[in-house]
């Protein structure tokens, strides 16, 4: 029964949805009805399906980059404790350009193609997630290094056997934040140049007052997230096996 | 039977503070020595002094004729640190294994005669999360004991742990430190401790710290109820009055 609390929960809000349109008789450019976004699945499901699939693949490539540059930029400050000073500040001065003011750049450069999207969902998920990874390696037990220095591990091995399975809780930790934020990179690109993906669809059926399109989009684009989410929450449970 | 661990006028600053000052000692091979003294008094760091991991320190350290840092790095020291610092990651097995894997050499004790020292031999597989902190901090000591260390360094391994399941852990020590015949320092807070498992005590002053007393304990350990004995509570009580003095 409390499992199902959260799809109570749904049903109900789409209910409710529902209920005050009826009620409000609200127009359906500005709050189409439940069938109605249902309709829009039922009839575009190509172009939803395209759609879904760009913008997944530029989140997920922007994603992937941003968490594996975190993890590499974290373990080598963690092993060369002065990069820390040089390494951070460049980090810091990236998140404090704001997505939307780079994003046309990236657009110059890159043309039209999904690496602009990519670079954008890259850079939004970038900060936090190494600022996630290194503030988690510096929660290092001092104790821990002893042991290794005790027997003389050389700096492969104590990356290896060390800082990687210590590491592991926060670079999950760091997916999962950064799984939502990079559909928000990929969108912005999305919004800012492109002719395809979740963020194009939206923006072109919002000018053409097409709502129920702009709803199913919405709805694509959380499912991206939530799929992101769960399939790091999953791997985590298989991997972290000694945290479960 | 000559000196296996001698001290030499020791000395350990951090900046302009002297910890340790003209510290001079000498333990035999095989016996397990006891030190006690005040909070802060620098017991950890004349401890990581000896198993080369502190440095920077003025006089002479020798274990077995070789200086502490040398000593480490030819795999025989065995440490034990004041909290169980297992992986959690990895079971009971890997983690008596980890010395040997890290120097990539064969372990000189097997796993399976290692969990027996301390009658642990079901819990081989077992995730470090589902042990108690005894448990943990036993396999902790065996894990120091894996490469057959010239010497073991215990840092306060029973410090967190509750009197009954200390006591429990204190009698394995000894067992074990009879069948292996290691030199040992163990640093601990707990004076009944220091007595009941000790053949000497060296009582640390305060800060800039050097030796206070030299105690040698001469007790029946083969009697399993040596903690209630006179001489056991005479022995506590003459460490107890070197403390607080």
């Amino acid at each position: 029964m409390r499992k199902l609390l959260p799809v109570w929960i749904i049903l109900s809000l789409v209910l409710f949805w529902y209920l005050s349109i009826r009620i409000f008789n609200i127009p359906r450019y500005l709050l189409p009805s439940p069938s109605a976004v249902a309709h829009v699945f039922i009839t575009n499901p190509r172009l939803l399906l395209e759609s879904f699939t760009v913008t997944f693949i530029e989140a997920f490539l922007g994603f992937v980059i941003a968490n594996f540059l975190s993890a590499v930029i974290a373990l080598t400050i963690s092993l060369h404790k002065g990069s820390e000073y040089y390494v951070l500040p460049v980090a810091i001065v990236l998140k404090t350009i704001p997505i939307v003011a780079i994003a046309p750049l990236l657009i110059l450069w890159f043309g039209s193609s999904i690496a602009p999207k990519v670079a954008t969902a890259a850079l939004i998920c970038f900060f936090p997630s190494l600022v996630s990874i290194v503030s988690g390696i510096k929660s290092m037990r001092e104790d821990y290094l002893d042991l290794f220095k005790i027997y003389n591990a050389s700096n492969i091995a104590t990356v290896r056997h060390l800082f990687i399975p210590y590491s592991l809780p926060f670079i999950f930790s760091s997916l999962k934040i950064s799984s939502s934020l990079a559909v928000v990179g990929a969108l912005v690109g999305e919004f800012l140049g492109s002719n395809m993906g979740l963020g194009f669809l939206i923006i072109t059926s919002y000018y053409s007052l097409n709502t129920p399109i702009v709803f199913a989009a919405v709805i694509l684009t959380s499912s991206i997230g939530l799929s992101l989410f769960y399939a790091i929450h999953y791997l985590e449970s298989k991997i972290l096996t000694w945290k479960y | 039977m000559s000196n296996f661990i001698e001290i030499v006028s020791l000395q350990k600053s951090f900046d302009d503070r002297t910890v340790l000052d003209d510290l001079n000692l000498k333990i035999k091979e095989g016996k397990l020595m006891s030190i006690v003294g005040p909070y802060g008094s620098g017991k950890t760091t004349f401890l990581k002094i000896l198993a080369g991991l502190t440095e920077g320190y003025k006089g002479s350290v020798t274990i077995a004729g070789l200086e502490p840092r040398k000593l480490r790095e030819k795999g025989m020291v065995g440490y034990c640190f004041q909290k169980p610092n297992l992986l959690p990651w990895l079971d009971v097995e890997k983690n008596l294994l980890l010395p040997a894997l890290l120097r990539k050499t064969a372990p000189t004790i097997d796993v399976n005669k290692l969990l027996k020292l301390a009658k642990l031999t079901s819990i081989k597989k077992s995730k470090i999360n589902e042990l108690s902190g005894g448990t943990r901090q036993m396999v902790s000591i065996l894990r120091s004991l894996s490469l057959s260390p010239k010497v073991l360094l215990l840092d306060e391994p029973f410090s967190s742990i509750d009197e009954i399941s200390r006591e429990k852990l204190q009698e394995d020590l000894l067992a074990i430190h009879r069948k292996t015949v290691k030199t040992t320092i163990l640093i601990t807070h707990s004076i009944s401790e220091a007595v009941f498992l000790s053949d000497e005590i060296a009582i640390f002053s305060q800060k800039p710290t050097s030796i206070k007393k030299l105690m040698p304990i001469k007790l029946d350990r083969a009697r399993a109820d040596v903690r209630n004995t006179e001489a056991f509570n005479k022995y506590v009580t003459i460490v107890r009055k070197q403390l607080s003095a």
